[in-house]
């Protein structure tokens, strides 16, 4: 090991291991530099201790302010708590008694006009005049309510009725 | 090895919001705070007490969350070396300026000048050292810590520390050999 490295060790002496400690005192008994070297950087370590020996006037320190509370902040958040709270606690209410959706009566359809009785050329075509739902055929109305378990059937006979 | 110290009356007095208490606390540790910021800012004073001033807002701010993980000193002095940094970064073009501009000093012959000088060098010396040697030499030599304490507090390892004060310490005496030509 060379001088430097020895010097790097003689720099933390008081933090050295007692192995690392007998080592190091066993080269500097034979090194007169390293000896030199120590003895500069202990003058040196003893001037940067008696820097921690300063004494402070003290300082003014001002207590810390409580934080300040915005109270119309403050009310304004509660205003949105309470709303949405009111908000949530009627959606509840309806999601468990639903209340299906009101059915208005659906007025019979009336039949097309007679298209062969008016003065077109060309009658139309037979297949689309099949499709005509019979008069008397019944209606099967499906009514979806918020809740999508609940569906209401509302069965309507040829009349409307 | 570490000793754990409870947090003690005043600080559970101050954490539970008591204005008495937190301004004992700082009566308690303004020298400690003042001391290591000291050497830690490179504005001097101005900058150590405004280091001072943000240590004492932070452990106000902070003291609920301080959860009697070692000392409560060693709490103090990580938001100490924390603070000071912030500060110096803020400020570093300035200081890079003002460390050129230090002219070299020549030793008086009377010993407790040259004794005297010698502080104010090793005191210039630090302020030119990489922040965590730093901080290392300032903990351990300055404020008297183990090694151990300052590898808490630097949330580092004894390895690690003990590298960081041995370099520390060799640049110091270089940078006063050289001044001192």
């Amino acid at each position: 090991m060379n001088c430097d490295k020895w010097q790097q060790l003689a720099a933390v002496r008081d933090d050295l291991s007692p192995a690392e400690s007998a080592a190091l005192d066993a080269h500097l008994e034979s090194c007169a530099a390293c000896r030199a070297w120590q003895l500069e950087l202990d003058a040196t370590l003893q001037a940067l201790r008696q820097l921690g020996e300063e004494e402070f006037a003290p300082i003014a320190i001002p207590p810390p302010a409580l934080p300040r509370i915005n109270w119309p902040a403050l009310a304004a958040a509660a205003a949105v708590i309470v709303m949405l709270g009111a908000a949530a606690e009627r959606w509840f209410e309806v999601t468990r008694n639903p209340v299906p959706l009101p059915v208005t009566r659906i007025a019979p359809i009336p039949p097309p006009p007679d298209l062969r009785q008016t003065a077109r050329p060309t009658p139309l075509p037979t297949r689309r005049r099949a499709r005509r739902p019979q008069k008397t055929e019944p209606l099967l109305i499906k009514i979806q309510t918020n809740d999508p378990q609940v569906v209401v059937y509302w069965l309507v006979d040829g009349n409307g009725q | 090895v570490i000793a754990l110290e409870l947090p003690n009356v005043t600080v559970r007095l101050a954490r539970a919001g008591d204005a008495a208490a937190f301004e004992q606390l700082v009566r308690d540790h303004q020298r400690l705070v003042m001391g290591t910021a000291m050497r830690l800012v490179n504005g001097g004073r101005a900058d150590a007490e405004d280091a001072a001033q943000q240590v004492f807002l932070r452990v106000y701010q902070n003291l609920n969350r301080y959860r009697d993980e070692g000392t409560f000193t060693h709490w103090l002095y990580r938001i100490t070396v924390n603070v000071c940094r912030d500060i110096n970064r803020k400020s570093r073009v300035l200081n890079f300026v003002v460390l050129k501009e230090t002219p070299s000093l020549a030793v008086p012959a009377d010993e407790s000048l040259v004794a005297e000088q010698r502080r104010k060098l090793v005191a210039e010396a630090l302020a030119e050292l990489p922040e965590k040697e730093r901080a290392s030499i300032v903990l351990r030599d300055i404020r008297g810590l183990e090694t151990s304490e300052v590898a808490v507090i630097l949330r580092s390892t004894e390895a690690t520390v003990r590298s960081q004060i041995s370099s520390g310490r060799r640049k110091i005496k270089e940078i006063i050999e050289r001044r001192m030509r």
